[in-house]
C-alpha cells in the first residue's frame, strides 16, 4: 500500500519526465526544416572546442564537493530537529547548537587555511 | 515529551578531547603563521590529553558505572582501556612534538586528527549499542586514514593511505552489514538487549552471519590475517609518530569493542566464534611472524609484528571468559608500553626528511647513541616476551587463560610463535651491539630506499634535505621523554605487574563478572 | 498493486546495478548508480520511509553521485576505462561472482526462513520526520553528536589532502 500523498509525487515525476520529449516533438512538429551547413554545426555561434571533452578535472572540484556533501548531510540532520522542534525542549536547541558549533570550527578551519580559495 | 535523562559524566573524557581538538583548529586557525601556535599546539593538546587523563581516573576514583542513556557507559573497563588510549596519544603528541614540521606544514589539523581519533576510540571502548559503536568505528578510521597520508610529500605515504582507506571502507561495511543482522535477529542495538534476546533464542540464521560479519569488521581494523593487507603499507608510509600511536590505540580500542560486544551480545555462539577465532589466531600469529623474519625496514618488522601481537591478544579473546578479558586489557598495556616505546626509538633516529629505519641502520648503535641502544634493547626484550619485561607477563596471562579452558593447542601454538619472533627481536639487539658501523658500510647510503616488492625510487624532494645529518638536528626532549617514559613503564610494570593485574581484574569483573 | 510496482522497481534497480558493473566507461558507470539511487528512494516510500526516501535522493542521488563524478573526471577518464583484462583479472571475477550468487542465496533464504516479522524495528510514526527529530534529540543524542565529529573528521581530512603542495608555502 503506497501511502496516499506520494501518489501526486509519482504523477509529478512521470509528467515531468515527459515534459522535454513533448517540448522537443512539438517543437520538431512546427518548425520549418531550412537545414544548410552553417545551422547544423554544434556551435551555430560561440567557439569551437579543442580537444578532448573528457578532460582532467582540477582536485579542487572534489574537495569542495566534499565540503558541500558535509552541509548537506548537516542540513539532513537539522531537517528533523525542525520539523519536531515544537516536541521538544529547549535541550535540543543546545543540542543542535552544539551539532552545528562543532562543524562550524571545521568551516572556519577551512577557510582560515585558505582551503575555500581557488587557486 | 520529557527531557532527556543525560549523564554527561558517563562521556566527560570524550568530551574533554573533543574540546580540546576544538581549541587546538581554533589556535591554529587564527594564529596561522605565528611562532606561538607551532610551540602551543602540541602542548595544548598534551594538557587536553592529561586533563581528559585526570578525569578518567577521577572517574574510576569514583567507582560504579556512569550510563549515558544506554549509549555509552564509564565504567572500569571502558576507562582502563581509555587510560592506555591516552596514554599511546600522549605519546604521539610528544613523538611529533619536534618532527611535525618535517612531514606536514598544518600542525594544528595533525594534532586535532589525532584528538578526534581519540575520541573516536575511547567512545569505542565505552559503547554498548551497535550504533555507537559504529559511529566510533568511523570517526576513528577516518581519522586513521588520514593521518596516515599525512605526508603529501612522500608517495608511500599515500599509497598506504589509500590502500588502508579502501579495505577500509569495504570493512565498515561488513561491520554495518553484521550489525544490520544482528538488528534483525534481536530488534535492538543495545548489547545487552541482544544479549538476551539471543539468550532467550533467537534467529540463528540471522546470529551467524551478523557474527561472522562482525569479526571481518573488527579483524580488519586490528589487522587479523585474512584482512591485514594493509597493514604493511599503511604503517610503513605513515609518519612513524602516526604509526606508533595507531598501532597500539587503534588495536586497543577495537579490542575493547571486539570483546565487549562478543561477551555481552553474542554468549550466545560462543562456542562456535570461539572456535573460529582461535583458527584466526593461530593464523595471524604464525603469518605475522614469518612475514617480519623477513624485513630489512623496521618500520615493515613492526607493523608485521604488530599483526603477531594482534594473534596473541585474539588468543585472550577466544575462551571468551572474564580471565581472558583481563589478558587482553593487560596485554594492551604492555604491548602500548613497548610497542610505543620502540617507536619513539624510530623516531629519535630517523634523519631529517626520511621516513623509515633499515635494520643496516641500528648496526653499532651502542657506541653512538648507547642510551638508546639501551632503551631499544629493552623493547625489544619485551616485545619477545622475554621475562623481566612487561611482555612476559601479558603473553603469561594470555595462554594461561586460554589453557584454563582448554585451548591447549592454540597455546602451543602461541609459544612456538614466541620463540620464532624472538629471532628477529634479538637480531635488532645484536645489530646494535655486536656489530660495528664499518659493517652496515654497503648499506649506509640509504638514499635508495627499497623495501621488499617496490622499487619505485623516492622522486626528489622540492626541499632537498640533507641526506646524511646525524639524526635530527632540532631539540629531542621531547622524543627522548618519551622513549624514557616508555622504558620506565615497560620495566616497572614488568617487575610490578601485580597492583596493574588487581585492578584490571576487579575492573573487568565489575563488567563480566566472575 | 503493489507487487507489480515493486518488481517492476526491482526490475530497473537490478538493470541498473549491472550497468554499474560493465559499463566500459566509469562516466556511465555512475550514471547507472543514480539510477539505482533513486529507483531505491521509491522503494524506501513503499516501505513506509519517507525520511529515508528524501535523504537517499539529497545525499546519495544527488551529493554523492556528484562527487563521484569529480572523482572520475580528477583521474581522468582514459584511466578509468577499465583495463584488459588478463586471466588473473577472469579468475578474480568468476570467484567474485560465485560468493555474490552464494551470498545472493543466503541472504534469499534468510529472508525466507527468517522468522524476523515485518512490524518488528518499525519506526513509531511510521517513519515520519517529526518521530526521527524526537529519538534523533532525545534517545540517539549520543549517535547524533557523533555524527558531528565524524562530520568534522572528514572536513579536515579533505582539507589535508586536497590541497596542494605548491600553494602550501603561504
Amino acid at each position: 500500500m503506497i501511502q496516499e500523498n506520494f501518489q501526486f509525487v509519482l504523477i509529478l515525476a512521470v509528467v515531468a519526465f515527459i515534459f522535454p520529449f513533448v517540448g522537443v516533438a512539438v517543437a520538431w512538429l512546427l518548425r520549418p526544416k531550412k537545414p544548410n551547413k552553417l545551422k547544423t554545426t554544434t556551435y551555430e555561434c560561440g567557439v569551437e572546442t579543442v580537444g578532448d571533452t573528457w578532460s582532467q578535472f582540477k582536485a579542487q572540484y572534489y574537495l569542495f564537493a566534499l565540503i558541500f556533501v558535509i552541509f548537506d548531510v548537516e542540513a539532513v540532520f537539522l531537517f528533523p530537529w525542525a520539523v519536531a522542534y515544537n516536541q521538544l525542549t529547549l535541550y535540543a536547541l543546545v543540542e543542535a547548537f552544539v551539532f552545528v558549533g562543532i562543524l562550524f570550527m571545521g568551516l572556519i578551519y577551512a577557510w582560515r587555511v585558505n582551503a575555500l580559495e581557488w587557486q | 515529551m520529557t527531557l532527556p535523562q543525560v549523564n554527561f559524566l558517563a562521556i566527560l573524557p570524550q568530551i574533554i578531547v573533543t574540546a580540546t581538538a576544538l581549541l587546538v583548529l581554533i589556535v591554529d586557525a587564527v594564529d596561522r603563521r605565528g611562532a606561538f601556535s607551532r610551540r602551543a599546539l602540541s602542548w595544548l593538546s598534551l594538557i587536553g590529553l592529561l586533563a581528559a587523563g585526570a578525569a578518567v581516573v577521577w572517574l574510576v576514583m569514583q567507582g560504579g558505572r556512569q550510563s549515558f542513556q544506554d549509549m555509552a557507559v564509564s565504567d572500569g573497563y571502558s576507562l582502563a582501556f581509555s587510560a592506555i588510549i591516552l596514554l599511546a596519544a600522549a605519546m604521539g603528541v610528544l613523538l611529533a612534538k619536534d618532527t611535525v614540521d618535517q612531514f606536514t606544514r598544518m600542525p594544528g589539523a595533525y594534532y586535532a586528527l589525532l584528538l578526534l581519533a581519540v575520541v573516536g576510540m575511547m567512545t569505542m571502548a565505552s559503547a554498548t549499542d551497535l550504533i555507537v559503536v559504529f559511529l566510533s568505528l568511523e570517526i576513528l578510521s577516518l581519522a586513521l586514514y588520514v593521518l596516515v597520508g599525512f605526508n603529501l610529500r612522500e608517495p608511500r605515504s599515500a599509497e598506504g593511505s589509500l590502500k588502508y582507506f579502501l579495505l577500509g571502507a569495504f570493512a565498515s561495511g561488513f561491520f554495518l552489514y553484521g550489525a544490520a543482522l544482528l538488528y534483525g535477529a534481536s530488534g535492538s542495538t543495545n548489547l545487552a538487549q541482544i544479549g538476551q534476546a539471543m539468550g532467550a533464542g533467537g534467529n540463528e540464521i540471522y546470529l551467524y552471519a551478523g557474527t561472522a560479519l562482525l569479526v571481518v569488521g573488527f579483524g580488519f581494523k586490528v589487522a587479523m590475517v585474512p584482512f591485514h593487507m594493509w597493514t604493511p603499507d599503511a604503517y610503513q608510509g605513515a609518519p612513524t609518530p602516526v604509526t606508533g600511536f595507531m598501532s597500539v590505540a587503534t588495536k586497543t580500542a577495537v579490542f575493547a569493542a571486539f570483546m565487549r560486544v562478543f561477551m555481552q551480545a553474542l554468549p550466545a555462539t560462543q562456542e562456535t566464534w570461539g572456535w573460529a577465532l582461535a583458527i584466526l589466531a593461530a593464523l595471524t600469529m604464525t603469518l605475522g611472524n614469518l612475514a617480519a623474519l623477513r624485513q630489512t625496514s623496521l618500520k615493515r618488522m613492526l607493523a608485521y609484528s604488530s599483526i603477531a601481537h594482534a594473534g596473541y591478544a585474539l588468543v585472550g579473546l577466544v575462551p571468551g571468559s572474564a580471565a581472558g578479558a583481563v589478558a587482553v586489557l593487560f596485554y594492551m598495556l604492555s604491548y602500548a608500553l613497548m610497542n610505543l616505546g620502540a617507536f619513539a626509538v624510530l623516531v629519535a633516529l630517523e634523519r631529517r626528511g626520511e621516513n623509515d629505519i633499515l635494520r643496516g641502520d641500528m648496526h653499532g648503535l651502542s657506541d653512538r647513541r648507547p642510551g638508546l641502544a639501551a632503551a631499544m634493547a629493552i623493547f625489544m626484550f619485551a616485545l619477545a616476551g622475554i621475562p623481566p619485561f612487561v611482555g612476559f607477563f601479558a603473553k603469561f596471562f594470555i595462554f594461561s587463560a586460554a589453557a584454563e579452558a582448554g585451548w591447549i593447542g592454540l597455546v602451543v601454538i602461541g609459544v612456538i610463535n614466541s620463540v620464532i619472533s624472538a629471532f628477529y627481536y634479538l637480531s635488532v639487539v645484536v645489530a646494535m651491539y655486536f656489530r660495528s658501523e664499518k659493517e652496515a658500510a654497503p648499506a649506509a647510503p640509504v638514499k635508495a630506499r627499497k623495501s621488499k616488492d617496490k622499487a619505485a625510487p623516492a622522486p626528489a624532494t622540492p626541499s632537498a634535505p640533507v641526506p646524511q645529518a646525524p639524526a635530527l638536528a632540532t631539540s629531542q626532549n621531547a622524543i627522548r621523554l618519551a622513549v624514557v617514559l616508555a622504558a620506565i613503564g615497560t620495566v616497572a610494570v614488568g617487575l610490578y605487574p601485580a597492583p596493574w593485574t588487581a585492578y584490571i581484574t576487579q575492573a573487568v569483573q565489575s563488567v563480566f563478572g566472575g | 498493486m503493489q507487487l507489480f510496482l515493486f518488481l517492476a522497481l526491482a526490475i530497473v534497480a537490478i538493470a541498473a546495478a549491472i550497468g554499474v558493473l560493465v559499463s566500459k566507461n566509469a562516466v556511465y558507470s555512475a550514471l547507472a548508480l543514480l539510477v539505482n539511487f533513486a529507483v531505491l528512494a521509491v522503494m524506501y516510500i513503499m516501505l513506509h520511509a519517507q525520511f529515508v526516501a528524501v535523504v537517499q535522493v539529497i545525499v546519495y542521488a544527488g551529493a554523492i553521485v556528484v562527487l563521484f563524478l569529480f572523482v572520475i573526471m580528477l583521474i581522468g577518464t582514459e584511466t578509468s576505462l577499465l583495463a584488459a583484462r588478463g586471466r588473473s583479472r577472469q579468475i578474480t571475477t568468476i570467484i567474485a561472482l560465485v560468493a555474490g550468487v552464494a551470498f545472493l542465496i543466503s541472504a534469499a533464504y534468510v529472508a525466507v526462513a527468517g522468522t524476523v516479522s515485518a512490524d518488528q524495528g518499525r519506526v513509531p510514526g511510521d517513519g515520519a520526520v517529526q518521530a526521527i527529530g524526537e529519538a534523533l534529540f532525545t534517545q540517539y543524542l549520543l549517535p547524533f553528536e557523533l555524527a558531528s565529529v565524524l562530520l568534522l573528521v572528514a572536513m579536515i581530512g579533505a582539507v589535508v589532502l586536497a590541497r596542494k603542495q605548491k600553494s602550501d608555502e603561504v
